[in-house]
């Protein structure tokens, strides 16, 4: 029985192989364009855009839910956050990421917005009593609402831009055959061929048969070479872009956060971030700097192929098979100084009385340290989502009356489209701004964020 | 304009016409992009080659300018980087009386992909 079967199973195999080379060959009445298809799909060579890589919530890099992966990519982009902890209940955040060539081509300036539904601080909600619902009601959208300008460098260091390595993925692409030559040969073909032939021409169209068969033949030689060039360069393609996804970012900024003063007091603050990421471009470089610097494998203006070679299998392979060419797990640091403004809150038109008026507040500075992990989640049956854990623990100095705040945070967010992702966070903190209790606050928050890549068909 | 299928044969072509091409990306506001990678391998008919890199298709025009007669074969490549710019390249030929008879475009919008033009140049005496 085992003996029928086997020669059967290698029969089958071999009619798949043949069927499939069948298919690619060409025959006289197929147009020179359908040929050349039928080696090279157009469809084939559609990847995945990276631009649309989730980055997780664009929201405020002071609040807690946050990502590790901060997008300098997209040109505009946006969010809302429904909380249902008590601080920063409802926000609405706005992001723009401008390029900013002015010290390095591709660098880049965030600016983003961040406006929060206002809530009563609790240091004048409890003077006020029965006045706060009366003074509520006099806040506005415009009463929280705290503005960030931020500068990535991009550079062969920093930065998700592939114009810093365009030597680089020239250097690897030396070793990719490139299909010319065959091209050639096709032209010099068809200038010896009296009919005027053109793409969309069908091979029949040659009335010289033996002219006519060695078109053919140099036409399949030509997709062939294509083919395989193509095959090649998207593999090339995808694992460098795999790795400047994976390129720490380093970012500085200032953020001026106005406030009514039942909200809270003015702050201004400088923030300075570092992402990093196990496999990087400059990881994998420091690793395989003998075959892939370009300028220590060219000798008298001509490239070391065969490192070129070993350089490109060790890319692909230290990349990963990861499909798409997303960002991988990656860590942020972030260090803010923080100052607000010492204030003098007067609360007489809300008929409260001394000694509850006015509420004094000192001004404070404090350090907030952040620590923030995400990785994206190989899940196929939720494809394209990532998780993000962040820490922050601010150190208030001032103040003896103020205790340290700790804030700690999870996200998940799932991309359900290019354009849209939904984050979902929940967040524990050991109490709310600006009091020194000690009420420990878990809450969960809702939220949608929409983005504009650089390209593509993203409309708002 | 729509872009011309990713492989095009140009015949016939005259000698001494003009061959250019010429690449850019822009992002989806139209602002100029420098996040790819564009370049133009051309065989002539005696087998030697030039190299079109992106620092001589941007902004270009790079060009052949005097065809002969026989084949040409050109390779081209245009990689959209991580931010997923527009990468366009144009091609055409310029006759004798500064007409082009042939003229093409080719993008690719595909964040982390290269996608190849192939051209077919005959130049028939």
């Amino acid at each position: 029985m085992s003996r029928a079967i086997k020669p059967l199973g290698a029969f089958l195999l071999m009619m798949a192989i043949a069927a499939g080379a069948i298919a690619q060959q060409c025959t006289p009445d197929d147009t020179i364009l359908v040929c050349w298809r039928k080696y090279n799909s157009v469809a084939a060579k559609t990847a995945q855009s990276v631009a649309t890589t989730n980055t997780g919530t664009p929201s405020a890099t002071t609040q807690a839910a946050a990502t590790a992966l901060r997008d300098f990519q997209s040109l505009f982009s946006a969010g809302i956050d429904a909380g249902t902890v008590v601080e920063n209940a409802t926000s609405v955040t706005l992001d723009w990421n401008i390029p900013f060539p002015f010290v390095e081509d591709n660098d880049r300036i965030k600016l983003q917005t961040f406006f929060t539904d206002p809530w009563l601080a609790a240091d004048v909600s409890t003077p006020l009593g029965s006045g706060a619902a009366t003074a509520k009601s006099q806040l506005t959208n415009f009463d929280d609402v705290a503005t960030l300008i931020s500068y990535s460098p991009v550079n062969q260091r920093f930065g998700r831009s592939i114009a810093p390595h365009i030597d680089f993925l020239r250097y690897l692409e030396t070793a990719n055959s490139d299909p010319a030559t065959q091209l050639q040969k096709i032209a010099q073909l068809l200038a010896d061929v009296p009919q005027t032939i053109l793409e969309g021409s069908k091979f029949s169209e040659i009335t010289d048969p033996a002219q006519q068969a060695a078109v053919i033949a140099q036409v399949e030689a030509a997709a062939a070479a294509e083919q395989k060039s193509s095959a090649r360069a998207t593999a090339i393609v995808k694992a460098l872009t795999q790795v400047i996804n994976n390129q720490p970012q380093i970012y500085a900024g200032g953020t001026y956060h106005y406030r009514n003063s039942l909200v809270g007091p003015d702050e201004v603050s400088v923030k300075g971030t570092f992402e990093l990421s196990p496999k990087s471009l400059n990881r994998f470089l420091q690793s395989n700097d003998s075959v892939c610097d370009p300028a220590k494998n060219m000798t008298s203006g001509k490239v070391n192929a065969a490192n070129a070679a070993t350089c490109t299998s060790r890319l692909v392979s230290f990349a990963g098979t990861a499909s798409p060419a997303t960002a991988s797990d990656r860590l942020a640091f972030a260090i803010e100084y923080k100052r607000a403004k010492g204030e003098s809150v007067d609360l007489t038109k809300f008929m409260v009385v001394p000694p509850n008026t006015p509420v004094v507040r000192p001004a404070t500075t404090s350090l907030i340290y952040s620590l923030t992990y995400g990785r994206p989640l190989p899940n196929a049956k939720i494809k394209d989502a990532r998780v993000d854990v962040a820490v922050n623990y601010t150190n208030i100095s001032n103040d003896p009356t103020m205790t340290n705040r700790f804030v700690a945070s999870l996200t998940f967010s799932q991309k359900v489209s290019d354009t849209m992702t939904l984050p979902l966070s929940i967040t524990y903190a050991n109490h709310t701004q600006y009091l020194p209790q000690t009420d420990r606050r878990l809450g969960v928050h809702f939220g949608v964020s929409y983005k504009i890549p650089n390209s593509g068909t993203g409309q708002y | 304009m729509a872009d011309c299928p990713e492989f095009v044969i140009w015949n016939p072509l005259k000698p001494g016409w003009k061959f250019f091409a010429q690449a850019s990306a822009a992002t989806n506001t139209g602002t100029a992009s420098n996040d790819f990678d564009a370049s133009v391998h051309v065989v002539q008919p005696g087998g030697s080659a030039s190299d079109w890199t992106k620092a001589d298709l941007d902004p270009g025009p790079e060009s052949i300018d005097s065809l002969e007669a026989g084949g040409y074969g050109a390779s081209a490549r245009l990689v959209s980087g991580p931010s997923g710019p527009t990468v366009t390249l144009r091609a055409w030929i310029v006759d004798a009386a500064g007409a082009k008879p042939f003229d093409c475009t080719w993008t690719n919008s595909d964040a982390g992909t290269e996608f190849h033009v192939s051209i077919v140049l005959v130049v028939k005496a």
